[in-house]
């Protein structure tokens, strides 16, 4: 039998799935025998990794400089490296930690993985996809491109294959997790998924209902003691770790309100936290939720009264007025079946989709007809020079949301003023945007020794973007037929680019 | 090296041109209207000549065009392919002619985007010519840039050559000709008066910015001067010194006025607004937008005064957002004058109808996250952030 899993690799936590025998997804417990790993790592020596829970405990306890936790948030922003020990650390390296963990777990109770997909969030940017590949390469994944997919998307599978009933209609998933959010948007009918829309929060998830608590629990101490809050700083002061403000914010789900002890200078003082002040303190993050999905309608063009059901991912969905909100706003009572593995879960479903050769003929009639079309998760387009303003401006040539695969084309025109060469920019953005300081230029380069001309010429620029995520882009010069290609796909950096500076995550023991 | 061109608009203009005048090329370089002169048919044509007269083209004949016309005799003394080749100076000035420039490719020299048209006419014979007036080249006048705007006093050359003559200019034979054109465009070198005037009115509005919170910061004294050299350094030297004596005097009046209160900014924005210098009022609201952030702090004053200013220009409230995300991260946007309300901070206009700001809350927002996922600069990320949140506290205010 293969081993077939999904890996949903998370802000706060990271689950991986994996197929039974009869084709059902299921959780598979780690080291520790918990369901989840928490994604933190702490470098108790020089050479001495703790992965998961223990380190999650020891954030506000180890050194600054040696834990680290909710790191996925910076994926993909190169300017974003640690100092542990001498050595520099990107985001994607202690991600690559997490998952050389449970894989190496995995690995020594099952045997050698066959196929494994890992979830990134809908609006994760293209570096952020490509150092996810990275990391679990590094990690002793092996694994191809096409590796990845979104969490809603993922959410959507396996909400779509555990459901009692044939689903038929415009499905919401409202996946609010650790680090990021997502308002995706789907057509399902029975084994066919399609993704219409999605748009994410890069900065929404538990993290920042955690940071809102911290403040709540601020305000509280300066009642209580007249003294300013300081934050992160009075938080060990007060010996409240990170983890036990999470407990507290798990606690506040299930009653109403928790009595939190502080310890102070002056002993221990206690104070008291309702579930009506965390809601209130929170009310704006659940707002940008609510924002979040009703631009998806938007984009959809539907409208909340065209959707057939809610249905629930990510561990913040648990906070009770999280969901209260969500019937509030659309007037639809979401499902929650699962919602902390359900992106796991669903990963592992499509594995098994992308994988069926692999599949033994219980899992192959399990995973039965299932077709899941994603869609393109951002703007694509190009700068020109507009000649009427004389400014440099931005072109979609790909839109957000198109069907893949697909292919757009758009002519450009090259005039006399312009030499033998033309610079040629590939942007990346999240709405429509046509001032290229609001976007992210992915690509550079120079189509050279182009004929002069006399007069405006064609320039045809043409994107195509596969299912797997690889985008083929070609710029031609018309007139003269010599053209520019390029292929942005999740390629693992040459050894030039190297991950990190030094840092190979084999010299480090997992403890 | 430049960036690929997006003018599909130009490229049709341009078609039009092409296909209009090449018509009425082929009309005269098909030898039509063409005789022999001489004893054998009685009669004798006289020396050859042009003039040019205005016409109206287009198939809604609402292209302005000056057609030149020649006839008489074109003496060649074998039969060979010729072609006529029109250019033009503008004698309104100089009488030795200043340029007269075009800016479609098939309308200009060789080697430079002065104005030249070259038609072929065909094969002549000896004794051959024209007998009445015929069309021998043609400018689109509309296409054409002048030394300056108004009444010009234009004198076109015609040269008729053998196609196979080294130099086009070069003519076995050529006629010249006056013709008196109605100017509106701003020529070529009222340029860099227009510039320095554009600049002039800027200066004034970013004055008027730095008043508004009652004082002339040394930060935004800083802040104009810097952005003004920025606007002149391409100059060459001389222009550089009567620019910059022009700015301190406007200057001076500027901050005076500011004092005294009778800086009018509605009418220097309206004049600005009718600048022909490209991007005169997104530069002038940069300017503004710049002198803002400079010490630091937006007042909630210079942001209504921003937005006011905006409004007079004529620049959309996208684009005037653009210029404050771009420009301001760094500011706070609470001091001593008070908080920028969230309204001014995202550029959410209050007296929009409900469903209208519930709409624009949502624009806004999207705009903020895609910012924000793009952005790798840590102060402008918190700046995003921070508007998120604010748009996530509208969205709560209006419902």
């Amino acid at each position: 039998m293969a081993n077939i899993i999904g890996i949903d690799l998370g802000t706060s936590t990271t689950l991986l799935a994996h197929l039974s025998n009869s084709g059902e997804s299921i959780i598979y417990k780690n080291k520790d025998g918990e369901m989840l790993t928490h994604s933190a790592v702490w470098f108790e020596g020089e050479k001495s990794v703790i992965v998961g829970t223990e380190a999650k405990k020891m954030f506000g306890v180890a050194k600054d400089d040696e834990i680290f936790i909710e790191f996925k948030r910076d994926m993909g922003d190169a300017s974003v490296v640690h100092k542990v020990h001498g050595k520099n650390w990107r985001p994607c390296d202690f991600s690559a930690l997490i998952l050389r963990q449970i894989r190496e777990h995995f690995e020594a109770n099952n045997g050698l993985i066959d196929a494994v997909i890992i979830t990134i969030p809908a609006n994760f940017s293209d570096e952020a996809r490509v150092n996810t590949i990275n990391a679990a390469k590094e990690a002793g994944f092996n694994l191809g491109n096409d590796a990845l997919v979104n969490e809603p998307t993922a959410a959507a599978i396996y909400y779509a294959s555990s459901s009692p009933t044939k689903l038929k209609g415009k499905y919401l998933i409202y996946d609010f997790g650790g680090g990021t959010f997502d308002a995706t948007i789907l057509d399902v009918d029975g084994d066919d998924i399609k993704v219409l829309t999605s748009m994410g929060v890069q900065r929404l998830g538990g993290k920042d209902l955690d940071e809102k608590l911290i403040g709540l629990i601020g305000l509280k101490y300066t009642k209580l003691t007249g003294e300013e809050f300081l934050g992160k700083e009075t938080m060990s002061n007060i010996q409240l770790t990170r983890w036990d403000v999470e407990q507290i914010k798990v606690t506040l789900s299930s009653r109403e309100r928790v009595s939190v002890p502080l310890k102070t200078d002056r002993g221990t003082l206690r104070a008291e936290i309702t579930r009506d002040e965390f809601n209130e303190a929170i009310s704006t993050l659940i707002t940008q939720a609510e924002l979040a999905v009703d631009t998806a309608l938007d984009n959809a063009k539907l409208q909340a009264k065209d959707l057939s059901g809610v249905f629930l991912a990510g561990g913040s969905t648990l906070v009770p007025s999280v969901a209260q909100s969500i019937e509030r706003h659309l007037g639809i009572k979401p499902i929650s079946r699962d919602p902390v593995g359900s992106v796991a879960l669903g990963a592992c479903m499509y594995a098994a989709i992308r994988n069926k050769s692999k599949l033994s003929g219980a899992q192959t009639i399990a995973v039965g007809a299932k077709k899941v079309q994603d869609v393109t998760p951002h703007f694509f387009g190009t700068t020109f020079c507009d000649r009427y303003s004389g400014k440099i401006m931005v072109e979609t040539i790909i839109a957000k949301d198109r069907p893949l695969p697909c292919t757009e084309s758009k002519s450009f025109s090259r005039g006399i003023d312009q030499g033998d060469s033309i610079k040629v920019s590939i942007t990346q953005s999240g709405s429509e945007q046509h001032d290229p300081d609001f976007v992210d230029i992915i690509w550079t380069d120079y189509l050279k020794d182009l004929p002069l001309v006399k007069e405006d010429t064609e320039v045809k620029v043409t994107y195509t973007y596969d299912t797997n995520g690889v985008m083929q882009c070609t710029i031609l010069d018309v007139l003269s037929g010599k053209s520019l290609s390029v292929t942005l796909d999740k390629k693992p950096p040459s050894k030039s680019q190297k991950l990190s500076d030094g840092v190979n995550i084999k010299d480090y023991t997992l403890e | 090296m430049e960036f690929i061109c997006f003018c599909i608009v130009a490229v049709g203009i341009i078609g039009i041109f092409k296909k209009l005048f090449s018509e009425n090329s082929n009309s005269s370089s098909s030898g039509n209207g063409r005789e022999t002169s001489g004893a054998q048919n009685g009669y004798k044509m006289g020396p050859f000549e042009i003039r040019a007269i205005q016409v109206m083209r287009g198939p809604k004949k609402d292209l302005r065009a000056i057609s030149i016309e020649g006839r008489g005799l074109l003496p060649v003394g074998r039969t060979m392919e010729i072609q006529f080749v029109t250019w033009a100076e503008d004698v309104t000035d100089d009488p030795d002619g200043e340029p007269v420039l075009c800016s479609i490719p098939n309308f200009q020299h060789h080697e430079m985007p002065t104005f030249q048209n070259v038609q072929d006419a065909g094969s002549l014979s000896p004794n051959q010519g024209f007998r009445d007036w015929v069309e021998v080249g043609v400018a689109p006048l509309d296409a054409l840039t002048f030394p300056r705007s108004g009444s010009r006093n234009i004198r076109f050359y015609c040269n008729m050559s053998e196609k196979t003559a080294p130099s086009l200019r070069r003519g076995l034979i050529g006629g010249r000709c006056h013709i008196r054109v109605s100017v509106e465009e701003t020529g070529y070198k009222e340029w860099k008066d227009k510039r320095l005037e554009a600049l002039t009115l800027s200066l004034h509005l970013g004055i008027a910015m730095a008043h508004i919170d009652g004082d002339f910061a040394r930060s935004e004294a800083a802040a104009i001067k810097s952005w003004l050299k920025k606007q002149i350094e391409h100059l060459d030297e001389k222009d550089q010194i009567t620019a910059k004596e022009r700015l301190n005097t406007a200057l001076t009046t500027a901050v005076d006025e500011a004092k005294n209160r009778s800086l009018d900014i509605s009418i220097t924005a309206q004049s600005l607004k009718r600048s022909p210098v490209k991007n005169a009022s997104y530069d002038a609201l940069e300017l503004c937008t710049i002198v803002m952030a400079a010490d630091g702090v937006i007042h909630p004053s210079e942001m209504r005064l921003l937005r006011e200013i905006g409004d007079l220009l004529g620049i959309s409230p996208q684009e005037l957002q653009g210029l404050t995300d771009k420009h301001t991260p760094a500011a706070k946007t609470q001091g001593k004058a008070g908080e920028l309300s969230d309204e001014l901070l995202v550029g959410l206009d209050p007296k929009l109808p409900p469903e209208e700001a519930k709409r624009k809350i949502r624009e806004i927002f999207s705009r903020y996250n895609s910012m924000l996922t793009t952005e790798r600069d840590p102060i402008k990320r918190k700046r995003y952030q921070d508007c998120i949140e604010a748009v996530a506290r509208l969205r709560k205010k209006y419902g």
